[in-house]
């Protein structure tokens, strides 16, 4: 029997809404502190329009629908999914206020690219964007890289029910036994690299040329853009602009960080380095990385694309690792995928981001650890057949301890995976019923879209139809929150329709 | 170990350091064996080709 939900659920919902837009508003103030600084009084009057809808829609539904009523799971996940949706458009207020974007759409799109750490852009003119607005933008792919709830969290320390919100939002596993703290310590690792990025960064560019704070901001940008493997630029070249071999390495570097899950952080900074040989999750992803890029190179090489090993290195394994940890950052000028590449690689850099990094980082995609238990789940099937009738056959893998594979465990990896692939394949048939694109360009671009790996063949641009923008913005969204949430909201509003009391 | 084991086990600088050294030895690792395989490929395709 599908219950129709009670006013009190709508007031847990609404509430927690509310607490979220709160936290979204907070989060606008450094670029609004920057505005102001730099005097950029028109991205200032923008963002202040979004701090104040934002604290002000979130102060009125914590005010008016506040209830005692705890949060369920199920509560939670529909929060969760309205949070990124709503969420998206608060953030999307400044950047159609700055006149850099031509519909409300496109603006809601780059704030659900950032948010989501994807990288696909459709703001217009970026070279002359002000700074403050473009530091918003990148700031978002901090937010949703990290986790919009785990970011509220951390911020605001949220009452009861919040490990409802921290599961919704795509994160299995706690790190630490308390939700917050668990928070705080995603929080605490992005800090410690955001300083030693940044630094970093900020000495390659005074180095390329690009000096005094101009320097630090771009280090700052690209920073929030590698770590949370977004793929946003402070220019419209990605990294072409710098023409910086040190640029690249620090943001190679980024990229393989932030698609490092968290809790695999947590067990280096404790001590216990041993899991990096023994991590299912990681060893599938050094073999992936190694396999992807030796392909994608053979194919560059055979096709004629590059002959020497440094143009291999810097623009073919480069692309390569930005495919498969979702970084989305360019070392090539305009659509050299669709001109020079041939048709291999292009598709390596399609299976690569297909796969995605590992699960609980910021990379998007199936997550290695979903593949790894898959192929596991099918060499244990094989070895049960070949093995005596009696025997009792188990498979287990590492992950910070040693795991028994379950039928449970490999459904959920495999139903999971089959939903990414259906995703991927649903966006490209969107893209091919428009009839300008191949199939191989829109499967590029739909795959890109919602493994959030923000790569682009040039579909997505200015001026393209409105309802392509769409279905990428709904595939980014969805592809972010791994399905259950939003499949949640869903059923939430069936049972509003359908549910009986 | 007891202490390694613990799970709210308190960060100190000494611990960030080697965490965040392990990963930049997994990065170095990557580039070396990117680079490897670009030297390798770059090798290969030449001397097929005649």
């Amino acid at each position: 029997v599908l219950l129709r939900p009670e006013l009190e659920d709508l007031r847990v919902i609404g509430m927690n809404l509310g607490r979220v837009l709160e936290g979204l508003s907070l989060w606008m103030l450094p670029s609004f502190a920057l505005a102001l600084i730099l005097g950029e009084w028109n991205a200032a009057s923008a963002l202040a329009v979004g701090i104040g809808s934002a604290a002000l829609l979130g102060r009125l539904a914590v005010w008016r629908l506040a209830t005692s009523r705890p949060l369920t799971l199920g509560l939670g996940s529909v929060v969760v999914a309205l949070a990124w949706l709503v969420g998206a458009v608060v953030m999307a207020l400044p950047i159609h206020l700055s006149g850099h974007t031509g519909r409300f759409l496109d603006a809601w799109f780059e704030a659900m690219s950032g948010l989501t750490a994807t990288g696909l852009t459709l703001v217009q003119d970026v070279d002359h964007l002000a700074y403050s607005i473009n530091l918003h933008r990148h700031l978002l792919m901090l937010l949703g890289g990290t986790g919009v709830v785990i970011v509220v969290l951390a911020l605001l320390s949220a009452g009861g029910g919040v490990g409802a919100l921290y599961r919704a939002e795509g994160r299995e596993d706690r790190i630490l036994p308390n939700v917050v703290r668990t928070a705080r310590f995603i929080f605490v690792v992005a800090g410690v690299y955001l300083v030693l990025g940044t630094t970093a960064l900020t000495l390659a560019m005074w180095h390329a040329g690009i000096t005094g704070w101009r320097g630090a901001f771009h280090a700052l940008t690209l920073f929030l853009s590698a770590f949370d493997t977004g793929g946003f630029a402070p220019t419209s070249q990605s990294l072409v602009y710098y023409h910086s071999g040190f640029v690249e390495l620090i943001v190679v570097v980024l990229l393989i960080v932030g698609a490092t899950s968290f809790l695999l952080h947590r067990e280096l900074w404790v001590g216990r380095a041993r899991e990096l040989r023994q991590n299912l999750e990681f060893r599938a992803f050094a073999l992936t990385l190694t396999l992807g890029t030796l392909v994608g190179m053979v194919a560059l090489t055979v096709g004629g694309t590059f002959r020497d090993t440094t143009a291999l290195l810097r623009q073919g394994a480069f692309t390569m690792l930005s495919a498969h940890t979702g970084g989305g950052f360019t070392v090539t000028t305009g659509n050299a995928f669709l001109t020079d590449w041939g048709q291999a690689a292009p598709f390596v850099m399609v299976v690569l981001m297909a796969l995605g990094g590992m699960a609980g980082s910021t990379a998007g995609g199936i997550k290695l650890i979903r593949v790894a238990l898959v192929v596991k789940g099918l060499v244990h099937d094989v070895r049960r057949l070949l093995a005596p009738p009696a025997a009792l056959v188990v498979t287990t893998f590492h992950v910070r301890r040693r795991n028994v594979l379950t039928s449970g465990l490999l459904r959920s990896a495999a139903v999971v995976l089959l939903l990414y692939v259906a995703t991927y394949l649903v966006g490209a048939l969107v893209g091919l019923a428009y009839g300008r694109w191949t199939l191989s360009e829109t499967l590029f671009e739909s795959v890109s879209a919602a493994a959030n790996a923000g790569l682009s063949v040039g579909i997505t641009a200015p001026g393209m139809p409105a309802g392509l923008q769409l279905t990428y913005l709904l595939q980014m969204w969805v592809g972010r929150l791994e399905f259950i949430a939003v499949f949640t909201l869903l059923g939430f509003g069936v049972s509003i329709v359908r549910g009986r009391r | 170990v007891a202490r390694q084991r613990d799970p709210e086990r308190r960060l100190d600088a000494l611990s960030v350091a080697g965490g965040v050294g392990w990963m930049l030895a997994v990065s170095g690792i990557a580039v070396v064996v990117a680079l490897a395989l670009a030297a390798a490929v770059a090798l290969a395709v030449r001397l097929l080709a005649g």
